[in-house]
């Protein structure tokens, strides 16, 4: 019989809101921009990733997953 | 969600099916030969929790119900992750009527919901899921064998960018929104701007306009000031006038009386002297036996000395009245000023506001008579400084002059009237240019605060975009992580890795050719199982985004291309590849007959019953 014959099970986990995996990608672009971009904005990128967190919390209470 | 039991009636081929005390944990196996009913189950079951099935839409439900029946009912009670249970019937006509009921298990008098839409809404709630992603992942029709569509919204779901894809969405449309919306602006701005133009307000008029009324109110002023000047210097020159001549002809009498009284003295006291040496000539002995004979000679003394007196006072009365006559010269003097004073007033004048020099009007409608020539004037002057100037030639002069006056502010009058209407006027048109520019100011801030809109929603949108490639790719590695790990089961080992890529296209690595295979390069039994390793996967990301608790799963004929030690294979291993997927059920043919599970149900071609054990 092959090793893997043992499966591990599929557990239940917690993934990520979509508002959490946002905001940690934008993050991540924000250094990502800043690092690039000797124009970048800072301003408008911290205004357009409070729209967009404000928008999918928003719609995460309205129960969409 | 874990079914507890299902009853039917008049559904499919069924006139009853009645499954009742279903195990939670385990496989419920579903056996029979070709059309005898096994899919049906399934169907049942999706019919009940979605009004629908795989195969049958919500329009053509009517083909649910039983051959020669005219109505078909389901009930199923389920239980979800709180614990509580829950009973869905749905009721089905030849007519299309349909009918949804959700209550709590413990209470089927009081409804939860009643109706198609409220159920199908309570239901998504309580399930967490739609019948799309149902049917992409805890459903496996008997003939699909296609992954589910990457765009799907169970697939969205699934991954976790529905929200990102929903947000995206809402800003695409405020973003088309706000673009049309810049169009109206842009036209009302042209508008007013043009309507500004009409208008040509200039800023710097008012306060021309403003300078312009305080010089001519000031010269108003100065021409009524000039006016009770003049009147006042006229009416006290013709009120001094008599008393200057009075004065002046006295001063000539108490002059003529002066040289009188002089030569008086002169002659009275030159006798007396002359008639009072000791050695006088016969002939002033003549005389003075003459005045003696009269009187005596100290007379002559005495009579010398009143003249010298008479003198005096005269002299005193001439200085007395002298002094009057220049006080009088001063009143015509201060009228010659008057008057020259007006000449420096014209010149004054606005030349619009000027009057004609003599004779008439500037309209020619035979106005007053004009001011003094000027020669004539020099000469009234002249003839007030010396005090020759006569009553009826200074009131002759000064009416003129006052005529002229009042011609002149009244043209002032008449133009500051003017200038107030004009200056009520401008303050309405600056009140409208204010108000076109405030309204142009307001569209401008609002054109403004719509691109800074459109800038963000694109901005946003750009960013929602990564963000969602993101998680499509965390979501495809995690898939393929988790296909990884239940694969070999289902292969013996042949495959254990897979590509998954954006739209979901799967790939499988080969042991045995050491190379990626697409899914038209394998066999339909390893198609079937690398399909089902997929689903399970899948149904496990939908547990954990949207379930959190036990599901149950219906596999339609998953093994139809395995071969029986496959089939073994999975079967030992589909129980424990998930502690959240407990309840399995999974249709086949026929099962090999030594393996023994939690509920077996045989479906037979010619029964119309189905119960635990078997159909009848």
């Amino acid at each position: 019989m092959p090793s893997h014959d043992e499966p591990r099970p599929l557990r239940l986990e917690r993934p990520q809101r979509a508002h959490e995996v946002f905001a940690e990608y934008s993050s991540a672009e924000r250094k990502r921009r800043q690092d690039s971009d000797v124009a970048f904005e800072h301003g408008l990128f911290d205004e357009v990733v409070a729209l967009v967190m404000r928008k999918l919390q928003r719609l995460e209470d309205e129960g969409l997953v | 969600m874990i079914i507890h039991s299902l009853s039917a009636e008049n559904l499919l081929k069924y006139r009853r099916i009645t499954l009742e005390n279903l195990p939670t944990h385990g496989v419920i196996a579903i056996s029979g030969g070709n059309e005898s009913g096994k899919s049906s189950i399934g169907e049942a079951i999706c019919f009940a929790l979605f009004g629908r099935t795989f195969a049958v839409g919500p329009e053509d439900a009517q083909k649910l119900i039983r051959w020669g029946e005219n109505r078909c009912s389901v009930t199923i009670k389920m239980s979800v992750q709180s614990g509580a249970r829950y009973q869905l019937s749905r009721y089905l006509d030849r007519d299309g009527n349909q009918s949804a009921r959700l209550c709590r298990a413990d209470d089927p008098e009081h409804p939860l919901a009643r109706g198609l839409d409220p159920v199908a809404g309570a239901v998504r709630d309580l399930l967490g899921y739609d019948f799309e992603a149902f049917i992409d992942s805890f459903y496996l029709a008997q003939r699909e064998i296609i992954t589910p569509h990457p765009h799907s919204q169970a697939v969205r779901m699934m991954a976790g960018i529905a929200p990102m894809v929903a947000c995206r969405e809402e800003l695409c449309l405020e973003l088309e929104r706000d673009q049309a919306a810049l169009a109206e602006p842009a036209t009302r701005t042209a508008e007013l701007e043009a309507q500004l133009v009409e208008l040509a307000f200039d800023g710097q008029r008012p306060h021309v306009l403003a300078a312009d009324q305080a010089d001519l109110t000031a010269r108003e002023q100065l021409i009524w000031a000039r006016r009770q000047a003049l009147t006042a210097a006229a009416a006290d020159y013709q009120g001094r006038e008599p008393q200057l001549r009075r004065a002046a002809g006295n001063a000539r009498m108490a002059g003529f009386l002066r040289l009188l009284s002089l030569l008086g003295a002169t002659a009275t006291l030159g006798l007396w002297a002359w008639l009072t040496q000791p050695a006088s000539s016969p002939l002033a002995l003549e005389l003075l036996t003459l005045i003696e004979a009269r009187m005596p000679l100290s007379g002559l003394l005495y009579g010398g000395l009143a003249c010298a007196g008479l003198f005096v006072l005269f002299w005193g009365r001439i200085l007395i009245l002298s002094r009057r006559v220049r006080a009088l010269h001063k009143s015509g003097v201060r009228l010659g000023a008057e008057l020259a004073e007006l000449d420096e007033l014209e010149i004054g004048l606005p030349e619009a506001l000027r009057l004609p020099p003599t004779g008439t009007d500037a309209d020619g409608r035979g106005a007053p008579q004009g001011r003094l020539a000027p020669e004539q004037r020099a000469q009234l002057i002249d003839h007030l400084q010396t005090g020759h100037a006569s009553v009826a030639e200074v009131h002759s002069a000064v009416s003129r002059e006052i005529a002229w006056l009042d011609q002149a502010r009244g043209r002032l009058i008449q133009r500051l009237a003017d200038l107030k209407q004009e200056i009520r006027r401008e303050r309405e048109r600056r009140q409208e240019h204010d108000r076109l520019s405030g309204l142009r100011a307001d569209l401008q801030r609002e054109e403004a605060g719509r691109h800074h809109r459109i800038r963000l929603r694109a901005y946003a949108s750009e960013l929602l975009d990564g963000a969602t490639r993101h998680l499509s790719h965390t979501f495809n590695h995690l898939l393929r992580d988790r296909v990884g790990r239940t694969l070999p089961m289902f292969t013996e080992g042949r495959y254990q890795h897979l590509q998954v890529d954006e739209d979901l296209t799967v790939r499988a690595f080969s042991n045995e050719k050491h190379d990626f295979m697409g899914l038209d390069e394998i066999s339909s039994g390893t198609q079937r199982q690398i399909m089902l390793a997929l689903r399970l996967s899948l149904s496990q990301q939908l547990i954990n985004r949207a379930v959190q608790g036990n599901q149950f799963i219906f596999l339609d004929e998953p093994f139809a291309f395995f071969d029986d030690a496959r089939t073994r294979n999975a079967l030992a291993v589909l129980p424990r590849l998930s502690d959240n997927i407990t309840q399995i059920w999974i249709v086949a043919q026929q099962f090999p007959p030594d393996l023994v599970f939690e509920r077996s149900i045989e479906c037979q071609r010619e029964g119309d019953h189905c119960r635990d054990g078997d159909t009848q």
